[in-house]
C-alpha cells in the first residue's frame, strides 16, 4: 500500500517502500525518513506521542499523493506515517518519490513532507524534561493532564 | 437532525470526550454547531473561540473526512471533527 498508517510497534520497511515505486522508468528515487529528535526549542525530548484521526489522515495522505503526481513530473510516491509512543531515534514519517530524474523526485518529496505537516490530522505531544506539551502547528501548549 | 462530533488531541481533553452526538435543527451550518459546542463545553469558549465568533481561531473542522468551512450546511448523520492545527511529520 502506497498510503499507510503504522501503529507502533509496526514500522517501515524502507526496501518495501522503494519497491512499491520502482520501475524501469525511474532514474532517481528520493527518500525522506523523519525521526524523533532528542531536542525541541531547547527542551530535552524523551518521547513523542502521536495520535491520528485515522480515517481522515489516510484520505488526506491520498490527496497529497495525488496532488504530488499532478504537480511534479514524478512517476510514483509512497507516503507512510507512524503513530503511538515513539522514542528518540524512532521513525515517524517516510516519503518516497520516484522520478525519471532526481530533481523532480527531490522537489516532490520536500513538497509532500510540508503538506503532510500542514494538512494531515496527526498530532504529537512532546514529553520533555520540562513537562509535556501539545504541539499545534508552530505552537507548544503545556498539557494540563498529569502524566 | 443528529450529527456525530469527534474531538482530537487537546480538544478531546477540553471536551472531556472523544465523541458525542449533537441534535441540531434542520438546515444548521457548521457555525451553528460550533455555538452549540461552546454552550456544551464552556472550555471551548474560554480557551479556543472567545466570546464571539472568531474566524481566526486556531481550529480545524472537517465534515465527513474533508476540511470544511463554517458556512457549510450540515446533514443528518454527518461526522464532524474539531481539532487543533496539525503537527505530524
Amino acid at each position: 500500500m502506497k498510503i499507510r498508517l503504522f501503529k507502533k510497534p509496526e514500522d517501515f520497511d524502507i526496501a518495501e517502500a522503494v519497491g512499491l515505486v520502482s520501475s524501469p522508468k525511474s532514474g532517481g528515487i528520493a527518500i525522506f525518513l523523519g525521526k524523533v529528535r532528542n531536542e525541541s526549542h531547547g527542551r530535552r525530548v524523551k518521547k513523542l506521542i502521536y495520535e491520528a484521526y485515522e480515517e481522515m489522515a489516510i484520505e488526506e495522505m491520498k490527496r497529497i499523493r495525488e496532488g504530488a503526481l499532478k504537480k511534479f513530473p514524478i512517476l510514483d510516491m509512497v507516503i507512510w506515517h507512524r503513530y503511538g509512543e515513539l522514542e528518540v531515534g524512532e521513525n515517524t514519517i517516510l516519503i518516497v518519490a520516484a522520478g525519471k530524474h532526481r530533481k523532480e523526485a527531490f522537489e516532490a518529496c520536500i513538497w509532500a513532507v510540508d503538506e503532510v505537516k500542514k494538512r494531515v490530522p496527526i498530532w504529537k505531544k512532546e514529553v520533555t524534561d520540562e513537562g509535556v506539551f501539545w504541539i499545534e502547528g508552530e505552537k507548544a501548549i503545556p498539557d494540563k493532564k498529569v502524566h | 437532525m443528529k450529527v456525530k462530533v469527534r474531538y482530537f488531541a487537546r480538544f478531546r481533553e477540553l471536551a472531556g470526550t472523544g465523541e458525542e452526538e449533537i441534535d441540531l435543527p434542520e438546515g444548521s451550518k457548521i457555525r451553528d454547531l460550533v455555538e452549540k459546542i461552546k454552550e456544551l463545553h464552556p472550555k471551548f469558549k474560554e480557551e479556543i473561540f472567545g466570546e464571539d465568533y472568531d474566524d481566526s481561531a486556531d481550529v480545524n473542522i472537517s465534515r465527513n473526512g474533508r476540511y470544511a468551512s463554517f458556512d457549510e450546511e450540515l446533514k443528518d448523520g454527518d461526522i464532524v471533527a474539531l481539532f487543533p492545527p496539525t503537527s505530524g511529520g
